[in-house]
């Protein structure tokens, strides 16, 4: 590597958008209420449950449909 | 450089996970999202990052916190990647690619707005070996020194990476055109 090893996008005269994206992309931060949720966690000592993802719903569905088939196999087995 | 950062003697007080939170809170959530996390997961997944490292304080070397939590980011961050794949749904690599470009052609000129999602796209279709280095010192501006001490590999390898990781940047962004800024 040369002496500009160091220098970065944002300081030379390189392409404009490319200099202009990652310096937005350096500007990012964190929404406070992330940060917020995150301290509240550690004092609390226990992680926010996640929103119910794909997987719980279709554990809940497959529960469902269990119960549906149980009732309707009940059903057949002994009210006939 | 932020707290844990560099030497600390003895009489210094012990790193707190709050200390932590407050010096690495933005670079953790930045990183994440770097590494493929989904917008709606980064949140989510930072204070993992953070938990995990309050259960394991102790266990964390004086001066290389940074290391150890950028370490806890990108094992959660493989484990979701892996977690979309299994599911059949895209990662941030995929969906950013594809936003990136917004029915934009490379050689059209992009507004300032336009220009930060065109540029995390590119990063995003990156390697992810060459797009850690390069975010770590294009975004994160940290050095040659510091990312191989970060990322447990030899500085030559630090550096040559970066120089791949730059050709393929210059690369893909070289018929980026920006918008002349409108007058008011």
């Amino acid at each position: 590597m040369n002496e500009n090893d160091e220098q970065r996008f944002a300081d030379d005269d390189g392409n404009p958008v490319a200099r202009e994206g990652l310096r937005s992309l350096r500007a990012e931060k964190a929404p406070e209420s992330s940060l917020k949720a995150t301290l509240a966690a550690l004092q609390a000592g226990t992680e926010t449950p996640p929103a119910p993802g794909r997987g719980a719903l279709t554990f809940v569905a497959w529960m469902a449909a269990g119960a549906v088939v149980a009732a309707v196999v009940a059903y057949l087995l002994f009210f006939r | 450089m932020g707290a844990g950062d560099g030497e600390r003697n003895a009489n210094e007080p012990k790193v707190t996970i709050e200390t932590l939170v407050g010096a690495y809170f933005d670079f953790i959530w930045r990183s994440l999202k770097r590494l493929g996390v989904r917008e709606g997961d980064v949140d989510d997944l930072t204070q993992r990052v953070f938990l995990t490292a309050a259960r394991k304080l102790d266990q964390m070397r004086p001066g290389a916190e940074r290391a150890y939590l950028y370490a806890i980011a990108a094992r959660e961050a493989s484990h979701a990647r892996r977690t979309y794949r299994r599911r059949g749904e895209e990662s941030s690599d995929t969906a950013l690619a594809d936003k990136s470009t917004g029915g934009l052609r490379p050689d059209e000129q992009v507004d300032r707005e336009s220009a930060k999602r065109l540029i995390a796209g590119v990063l995003d279709g990156m390697e992810e070996e060459l797009r850690m280095v390069f975010v770590l010192f294009e975004v994160e501006e940290m050095t040659a020194a510091e990312i191989a001490e970060l990322l447990e590999i030899p500085i030559g390898t630090a550096k040559s990476r970066l120089r791949r990781a730059r050709e393929v940047f210059a690369d893909k962004t070289s018929s980026f055109r920006l918008a002349p800024r409108r007058e008011e």
